[in-house]
């Protein structure tokens, strides 16, 4: 074979779609920028998917990264990037779609350009190619593509992308040009036309503001909100793959958005309010699902899916649903607390894998400061509880380099590693029968600052500094016994800090990078860091400048432009906060402010449970994180 | 319950999933034909369920056998009915038996041969000269090949032993195509693709891998106090 895994780009998977051409008034290209297999495992490309060829006149393809075999054989061959349904040229869609799920994935958007032989940036295509579109969180800062992307759609995809399909069958059907299309596409809410607006820089080389160019254009894009889960469409039908992706199981999202407010977390400020989807619902989507895919397991998506309101009764719903489908169901990290005996020790049945927390720093004043509501006791009483139900592997997430952090944040780590073992060697004591290997694995990330969080305005460590800390935390790892510890690459960190909080410059760099073979960055195997460097020298890019530079509160940022809902008057105050290592309550207790309610009603918590007990280990905003690998 | 030899084929696309895929394929369009399976006791209970022989990836094949086992006893046709909608496409299921529920040899451990039908379609001339060597090829009497042994170290190996029989096959000009018959199984293997790497060197052509399509027809077992192999399909232990 000349190429390792043909079968990622041979398509007909069961409930793929393949449509008749006479009945097709638009062709939109889903351009997912990595694998198949990573792609696949994406929800928001099922649920786009079925929501557009569920419009009977647009006929919705896919198109992803090909492995660097693939994209080797194919520039041999000349063939250009193609569809996996019809292995349709990139080139004859009206609009190609990307989906924007994490930073190091944007020279692989610059890659399937290229490859579908389509010119890089706006300004040097022509009427002919296909209008370039994005979505997805990185869309809430999108600058640093703004040079290369026609539109960017901010929010929830599901009415604003109906809404953009039908203004570009209207324009087709009268005839106009790619501007024009533009013009109307930026009258929808949500949608941000980046040739409308031109960039003002100071002396000083920071931004200053935007000049709009087309009148027409709104001042600021607020983002788009779908407000009922019941009645917005879901895949009852996913896309089975043939091959083996990442998860191939069955997924049912409870609910968006998350009531927390950790400060670090993105995901917690651009998708607020939460809004869940109700447990009868949630139930009927889960058993048609299995029954049509007949998936063997199936799991639960949210941002901290522990915290829907009807857990416990939804779980135990759905641990039957599943039982009698043969299926297993497949649990996020969950307040163990909340949860009877029985129903665990059912969820146990199906899952033997390890058990994962994420108190992201090591100390209380740290935890305050990111606004973390975990303590040591709910650490050490859910580690408990999970050795006695007998798991053998616990996994600890944290992060390094929060604002405010010391070395004293570090030793906090190895404390809260070590604790745990102490507490498995009591646990063994009491539990003759509680038996067999044990271990602890602490993972560490690299603080990544990002727009539209409290700490947009902070700088991020140095990379020698996170070395620094990184050698720190493992020497003091290592004189614990059955402690593993992992770590990302600080190298990547960098990057991802510049495009995060980047603004319209640094496209030029993103562009020498790709030309000097940079792609897949997010994999450590194809990562260059020596190109990187090499190319922002050439074009005069300071990486330091985007990501170690503490930014004034009163700067403009180029992310300003967007309104995700929260206002910057609260991102400062939650700043400030931080700053005293004050908490902020979970909103759920009680409105902080936040702004969102000038856009959507929040919904009533007053009848739901509001114990203090309920902040818990429990996090899954990692899992969404942990899926980018 | 119940235990059953399925035949099916594997045309077209299809060709590029994998045996592991291709297994799950199965056990899905089981579950959604309503068939449920046994699974083993134990520790770590798997569904019973298995191929007769993997078949390489890109391989096609027109005798592929797939053995289940069910919790319930339906009759092997209405088995095959239920299943037949539940298939993607280039997956055709041409027949389907029962067999006793209890038994020594599954059906992995009793298959011996395979037999193969193999295409070129490189250059005309190349085909002919090739057409024409294989007489001479078989004729042998060892065909000594190089392989990797499980250390990773080059040994050498005589397939000849494992080559039941080889030949060209009259075609009316699309290609050329060699017909053949392996061991095949845990007793004794041969790849196919080894043994033409051997003939390309023996005739002194390059292989190419993309030249060569390689489709599998039929596998065989050894009936007890037989002396010819017979077609899978009628395999009933
Ligand atoms: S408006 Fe109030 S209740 Fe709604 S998300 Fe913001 S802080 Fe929470
Ligand atoms: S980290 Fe998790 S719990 Fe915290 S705000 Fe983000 S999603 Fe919510």
């Amino acid at each position: 074979m000349q190429v390792a895994k043909p079968a990622v780009y041979m398509g007909g998977e069961l409930y793929s779609c393949e449509k008749e051409e006479e009945n097709t008034e638009l062709n939109f290209g889903f351009c997912f920028p990595d694998t198949y297999e990573i792609g696949m495992s994406y929800l928001g490309l099922q649920i786009i998917y079925h929501v557009l060829n569920g419009q009977e006149n647009v006929f919705f393809q896919r198109f992803f990264a090909p492995g660097t075999d693939m994209e080797a054989l194919m520039r041999e061959k000349g063939l250009p990037l193609f569809s996996i349904e019809k292995k349709q040229p990139a080139s004859e869609m009206d609009i190609l779609g990307f989906t924007l799920q994490y930073e190091l994935s944007f020279t692989n958007i610059l890659n399937m350009l290229d490859l579908a032989g389509i010119p890089l940036r706006s300004r040097d295509r022509s009427e002919r190619d296909p209008v370039i579109a994005a979505g997805g969180n990185c869309s809430f800062n999108p600058e640093p593509l703004a040079d290369i992307i026609d539109f960017f759609m901010i929010g929830d995809g599901e009415d604003i992308l109906r809404e953009v399909t039908e203004t570009a069958i209207r324009h087709k059907k009268e005839g106009g040009t790619k501007l024009g299309l533009l013009k109307k596409l930026s009258q929808i809410e949500g949608v941000y036309v980046p040739a409308f607006y031109r960039p003002q820089y100071g002396e000083d080389g920071l931004l200053a503001g935007y000049e709009k160019l087309y009148d027409g254009a709104p001042d600021r894009v607020v983002k788009r909100i779908v407000s009922d889960m019941d009645t917005v469409p879901y895949p009852l039908k996913p896309i089975v793959p043939f091959v083996d992706v990442v998860h191939d199981r069955s997924v049912i999202e409870l609910f968006r958005g998350c009531t927390r407010g950790c400060r670090f977390c993105q995901a917690g400020m651009i998708c607020r309010p939460v809004r869940e989807r109700s447990r009868g619902k949630v139930v009927e989507y889960a058993e048609k699902q299995l029954d049509s895919t007949c998936y063997d397991e199936m799991s639960l998506l949210s941002l901290s899916t522990s915290d829907y309101s009807e857990i416990e009764p939804l779980v135990s719903d759905l641990m039957k649903s599943c039982r009698a489908r043969e299926a297993g169901l497949s649990l996020p990290s969950l307040r163990l607390d909340s949860f009877s005996y029985e129903i665990l020790d059912e969820i146990q049945k199906y899952r033997k894998t390890g058990l994962t927390f994420a108190p992201e720093a090591g100390t209380q004043r740290l935890r305050n400061i990111i606004n973390k509501s975990i303590t040591d006791e709910h650490i050490d009483n859910a580690a408990e509880q999970a050795i006695r139900l007998g798991y053998n592997h616990i996994k600890l997430y944290f992060m390094i380099g929060l604002p405010g952090e010391t070395d004293e944040d570090l030793d906090g780590i190895a404390e809260i590693a070590g604790r745990i073992n102490q507490i498995y060697r009591s646990v063994c004591r009491s539990m003759p029968e509680r038996k067999g290997r044990f271990q602890v694995t602490v993972s560490v990330s690299n603080f990544v600052p990002k727009a539209h969080t409290p700490f947009q305005w902070a700088a991020q460590d140095t990379p020698e500094e996170f070395n620094r800390k990184h050698y720190y935390l493992k020497d003091r790892l290592r004189k614990i016994k059955g402690v593993s510890y992992q770590y990302h690459g600080t190298q990547t960190s960098l990057l991802e800090a510049v495009f995060a909080r980047g603004d319209r410059r640094v496209c030029d760099a993103m562009v020498r990078a790709f030309e000097l073979g940079c792609k897949f960055d997010g994999w450590t195997e194809h990562f260059d860091y020596a190109k990187w460097m090499q190319a922002f020298e050439e074009t005069g890019i300071s990486p330091e400048f985007y990501a170690q530079r503490l930014r004034g509160t009163e700067e403009f940022l180029p992310w300003d432009l967007i309104d995700c809902g929260v206002t910057k008057d609260y991102l400062l105050k939650e700043y400030r906060r931080a700053a005293e290592a004050v908490t902020t309550r979970d909103c759920r207790e009680g409105c902080t402010g936040c702004g969102i309610r000038r856009l959507i009603q929040c919904p009533d918590y007053s009848g739901r449970r509001k114990d203090p007990q309920s902040e818990k280990a429990a996090d899954s905003g990692r899992e969404t994180e942990s899926t980018q690998r | 319950m119940g235990r059953y030899l399925l035949k099916f084929t594997k045309e077209g696309n299809i060709k590029y999933i994998s045996h592991l895929d291709l297994l799950r394929v199965f056990q899905r369009a089981l579950k959604r034909a309503g068939i449920r399976l046994r699974y083993s006791q134990g520790y770590n209970p798997h569904a019973k369920i298995g191929f007769a022989h993997p078949l390489s990836l890109g391989y096609e094949s027109t005798g592929e056998y797939l053995e289940f086992e069910t919790t319930d006893h339906a009759g092997a046709d209405s088995q095959m009915k239920a299943l037949t909608g539940c298939m993607p496409g280039g997956i055709r299921l041409l027949a389907c038996r029962s067999l006793p529920e209890t038994s020594k040899t599954s059906v992995a451990a009793a298959v011996t041969h395979a037999s193969y039908v193999i295409r070129f379609h490189g250059d005309e001339k190349t085909g002919a000269l090739m057409e024409e060597k294989s007489p001479e090829y078989i004729h042998k009497e060892e065909i000594i090949c190089r392989k990797l042994n499980k250390k990773k170290q080059e040994v050498q190996t005589d397939i000849r032993p494992l080559i039941l029989s080889f030949s060209a096959v009259k075609t009316n000009g699309s290609g050329s195509v060699f017909s053949m018959t392996l061991r095949t199984g845990s007793a004794g293997n041969l790849n196919p693709e080894m043994l033409i790497r051997s003939f390309c060197e023996f005739c002194g052509v390059e292989y190419v891998r993309h030249q060569w399509d390689y489709r599998r027809t039929e596998m065989y077992f050894l009936p007890e106090r037989a002396r010819q192999i017979r077609p899978l399909e009628e395999f009933s232990g």
